[in-house]
């Protein structure tokens, strides 16, 4: 099944709210591709690993226009690629099939392949809690985040300039072995 | 220089307008497919983005290959342009092409010559213009040049070019001076130089038009010109103009019965006689069963005889349509092989492949094998190619479909089959399966295929393969079996510059003036029929080099649709359409077209029996004369009426109506006005003789505008350059 399914009802599931929002970055050249991603797992293969979106930012990922259909169902899958190095990052559902809309989902149409985007929990706007999905606004007003995630960003370049790296890659370890006990 | 080594040259990138991440540009330098990160990458696809290399040395550089991802990537070129040159800042631009969204590397050929010169390049720049993705930044993998850098050959090219660029820049000088008259500059510079700015003749045309006013002279020497041929340099560089006629045929009578053409059909076939000047048409399918009937047509006499209402009484084949036909003119016979079946009507029996000859001399119809299939030759197959190599007594047939049982469980499942190339030779009686359906010579339907007696190459393109529309153009050489592509057709920007695929082109050949024709119609996919338009391209196949996109021109198109239009137009022009039949008159150089399916969804069973001729006419040497000398006593018209109005009112009345085509909405519009623009400024007459300073000047520069437009008909060769020096200065 291509749809990156979780055992929820659609929306506004108690357990779905609960969940974290993660933004991904590009492993390829470090750009962030999703400020709004869910981690999900497919339902056919419970062992992959991805992240869903429900809208992704078309400043940062654009799909390629190679349409194709996966072993599993009869979706139909278009790759998205990162916009600044071109390299597939995940897929677009482009036209679901029956079985994945009647099996339950998270509506999600955007997925990120695990392996290659690097994940980061959002923090919320006053920058305290990490954002869950139960509290993340509607993408149309979801724009506040941007200058605080900028100033992040910025403070995690000095202090890899600073000789921190190291420190920086190892969080993103210990990230990825939370999730994995998580999934 | 063609002895000279032609070897990779060494190249640093010189100067870039971005870069993203760590793509850095001399990435390129290294070729490493497996490697996502071993390219350069701009970091936005806002244009201008560039890379300009430097070689190592100057060098005359032949070819450009680009390295690729070992997968698709969307931020492959699909559009790119070059440019080289000795310095970074004036560059030429050598090639516009683009890649194809794969894995292989893709090498192209670089414009290196002027005028059969070679010119040397220390630069070269590669201008991204568009991505495969069109939101995506452009990448480059890898970039190698070839070339030659040996100095012994490169450096009298740099002497050549140095001389070239030197004597350009004074002509353009000499033509500077001459415009703004400035005699005693102009002539000090030709005495000192010894540079000739054009012709003599030329010359003499600007003394006599520019300098003295002596419009009648000038006239004379034009009109002289052109009866030296000097203006058919021109006249072939013009695009024909495609000429429809539909032809009523001559009534005639045979036993008081009024069957005097052939009836509606489609999938029929056409094959002309250029000595006897006679066409055959035989079979097709007239919308509820398949025909048999056989019929002449006389092309001076413009008569139709029905030779035989069913060939299968007279030992012929049985009805047919789908099938194919070629005429050996020399030995008067016609040969006919393949035929379409609907799945129901298929028998073990009709699946063989009859393959028929009809000889006109004697009217008999010779039945040469019950089945093609069983002597080495092609299975029973429908919308295939067949042509004939006359002289070698050779027919080739090429692609197909293979028609096979549905009762067949075997063969429900599995995909068509379709016939790959064949040579029957005539004298022998025998068939020789030169190529199997493959990835070199990827087998169709509906495609075209032509022989060239000359060059003796099949030309073969476009068609469908199940689903696909092949887009691509090859040709075949029947000595040596060597397959050429000329174009892949997979570039997909190309879709004004080829025909679109799957339509049902039908194409004919010219030998004399090496040009292949096509006629795109209506597609016979329903899906695709929304953009139904009558195009017409001309293929000039002397100059196809690698590029076939550069050689091709297409001649008009019609995108009407409406019914409405085709009802207003049914003796302008032919309704779009398919299942048609086209041949060629390569000596009268005319076209005939008859009958085929419009593809009325209404009237599904609905066939045309219209007849119809295409002329392509390009202007003939009398109709530029006209317009020249249209041009000229327009000039002396318009300096007439600032010096002398009654002169020029006699003027305009007499000798420049003369020249008008008043069938030209256009120019008859014009010459109105010029009437009207008489009566316009009434203040000149006070001073007819006193002609001021001004208006000798003004008089000057509108000759010379006249004299540049008379001289676009020369021969380039003949002529002052182009250019003028004033558009060489930059504006900032």
């Amino acid at each position: 099944m291509s749809r990156g399914n979780v055992c929820d009802a659609p929306q506004l599931h108690p357990s779905f709210r609960k969940k974290p929002v993660y933004c991904l970055d590009c492993c390829f050249c470090g750009s962030t591709v999703c400020r709004r991603g869910m981690k999900a797992i497919l339902l056919a293969d419970t062992k992959t690993e991805l992240f869903s979106t429900d809208v992704p930012d078309r400043s940062e990922v654009d799909v390629t226009c190679e349409l194709f259909y996966t072993d599993n169902c009869q979706c139909e899958v278009e790759h998205m690629a990162c916009k600044e190095c071109g390299n597939i990052v995940g897929y677009h559902v482009r036209m679901p099939c029956r079985d994945c809309l009647q099996s339950c989902n998270n509506g999600h149409l955007w997925m990120y392949h695990r392996k290659v985007v690097m994940p980061r929990e959002r923090l919320d706007r006053k920058g305290e809690k990490i954002m869950v999905w139960g509290k993340l606004p509607d993408v149309s007003k979801d724009f506040t985040y941007q200058p605080l995630e900028e100033c992040i960003r910025r403070l995690l370049g000095v202090a890899a300039i600073e000789g921190v790296e190291l420190s920086l890659h190892m969080s993103h370890q210990l990230d990825d072995q939370r999730m994995l006990k998580e999934g | 220089m063609a002895t000279a080594v032609k070897k990779k040259l060494k190249y640093a990138v010189h100067k870039w307008s971005s870069y993203s991440y760590n793509y850095l540009p001399e990435n390129i330098c290294t070729d490493k497919p497996n490697d996502q990160s071993s390219r350069w990458s701009s970091d936005s696809n806002q244009p201008p983005q560039y890379l300009i290399l430097k070689l190592e040395r100057p060098a005359i550089v032949e070819a450009i290959s680009f390295g690729k991802y070992e997968k698709t990537h969307v931020c492959n070129l699909k559009k790119f342009k070059i440019f080289g040159g000795l310095g970074d800042d004036h560059m030429v631009e050598l090639l516009e092409s683009g890649l194809k969204n794969d894995h292989q590397s893709e090498t192209f050929q670089l414009k290196n010559e002027i005028d059969d010169n070679h010119f040397p390049c220390r630069y070269i720049k590669i201008v991204p213009i568009q991505a495969w993705g069109p939101s995506f930044n452009f990448s480059i993998w890898f970039v190698e040049l070839t070339g030659v850098d040996d100095w012994s050959v490169v450096k009298p090219c740099m002497s050549w070019y140095n001389t070239y660029r030197e004597r350009e820049a004074i002509r353009l000088c000499l033509k500077h001076f001459r415009q703004r008259q400035y005699i005693e500059a102009y002539e000090a510079l030709q005495k000192k130089t010894k540079i000739a700015l054009e012709h003599p003749i030329l010359t003499e045309l600007h003394n006599l038009l520019v300098k003295e006013g002596d419009y009648e002279s000038s006239e004379n020497l034009v009109i002289r010109a052109c009866e030296d041929g000097l203006f058919d340099h021109y006249i072939s560089q013009q695009d024909y103009k495609p000429k429809w006629t539909p032809i009523e045929p001559t009534m005639k009578t045979v036993d008081n019965t009024v069957d005097y053409r052939p009836g509606m059909r489609g999938g029929h076939q056409m094959c002309i006689d250029i000595h006897t000047e006679m066409a055959y048409l035989y079979g097709g399918w007239d919308g509820n069963q398949d025909l048999a009937d056989m019929w002449s047509y006389h092309i001076p006499s413009k008569q139709w005889t029905c030779i035989s209402k069913n060939t299968e009484e007279e030992g012929g084949p049985s009805p047919r349509s789908c099938h194919k036909m070629c005429l050996d003119h020399d030995r008067k016979q016609v040969f006919t092989l393949g035929r379409y079946l609907d799945s129901p009507m298929r028998t073990a029996e009709n699946l063989k492949s009859d393959f028929y000859m009809y000889d006109i001399g004697s009217g008999k119809w010779t039945l040469i094998t019950e089945d093609s299939g069983a002597m080495g030759g092609p299975k029973l197959i429908f919308d295939h190619q067949m042509v004939m190599d006359v002289e070698h007594q050779t027919i080739y047939v090429f692609g197909g479909r293979v028609l096979t049982r549905y009762s067949d469980t075997a063969e429900r499942s599995s995909e068509p089959t379709f016939s790959g190339l064949f040579a029957y030779h005539v004298p022998t009686n025998t068939w020789k399966k030169l190529l199997d359906d493959c990835s070199a010579l990827r087998s169709r339907i509906g495609h075209s295929m032509l022989f060239h007696p000359k060059k003796r190459v099949l030309y073969i393109f476009a068609g469908q393969r199940s689903k696909e529309y092949l887009n691509d153009f090859f040709t075949y050489h029947v000595d040596s079996g060597m397959i050429e592509v000329i174009s892949d057709g997979t570039k997909k920007d190309s879709a004004h510059t080829v025909p679109a695929a799957g339509f049902t082109q039908r194409a004919t050949l010219d030998p004399d003036s090496d040009e292949i024709h096509v006629l795109s119609g209506l597609s016979k996919d329903k899906d695709k029929r929304e953009n139904v338009k009558n195009s017409f391209w001309v293929y000039d196949v002397g100059k196809i080099n690698g590029n076939v996109i550069e050689s091709m021109s297409c001649i008009y198109r019609n995108e009407n649709s409406g019914q409405q239009y085709w009802t207003k137009m049914q003796h302008v022009e032919p309704v779009p359409r398919f299942a048609h039949q086209l041949v060629y008159d390569h000596v009268k150089k005319v076209h005939y077209l008859f009958g085929g399916n419009p593809g009325k969804e209404s009237l599904p069973k609905m066939r045309l029996d219209d007849f119809w001729s295409l002329k392509l006419c390009r202007p003939s040497a009398d109709h530029l004369l006209r317009c020249c000398q249209y041009l000229i006593r327009k000039y002396r018209f318009q300096e007439l009426t600032a010096t002398n109005q009654s002169m020029a009112m006699s003027y305009l009345q007499t000798d420049l109506a003369d020249t008008v085509d008043h069938n030209d909405p256009d120019e008859t519009q014009e010459f109105h006005r010029l009437a009207s623009a008489l009566f316009r400024g009434e203040s000149v007459d006070e001073d007819m003789i006193d002609v001021s300073d001004q208006q000798l000047s003004e008089n000057y520069h509108r000759r010379t505008e006249l004299f540049d437009k008379l001289v676009s008909y020369f021969p380039e060769s003949m002529t002052q350059p182009k250019g003028n020096l004033v558009d060489l200065i930059p504006l900032c």
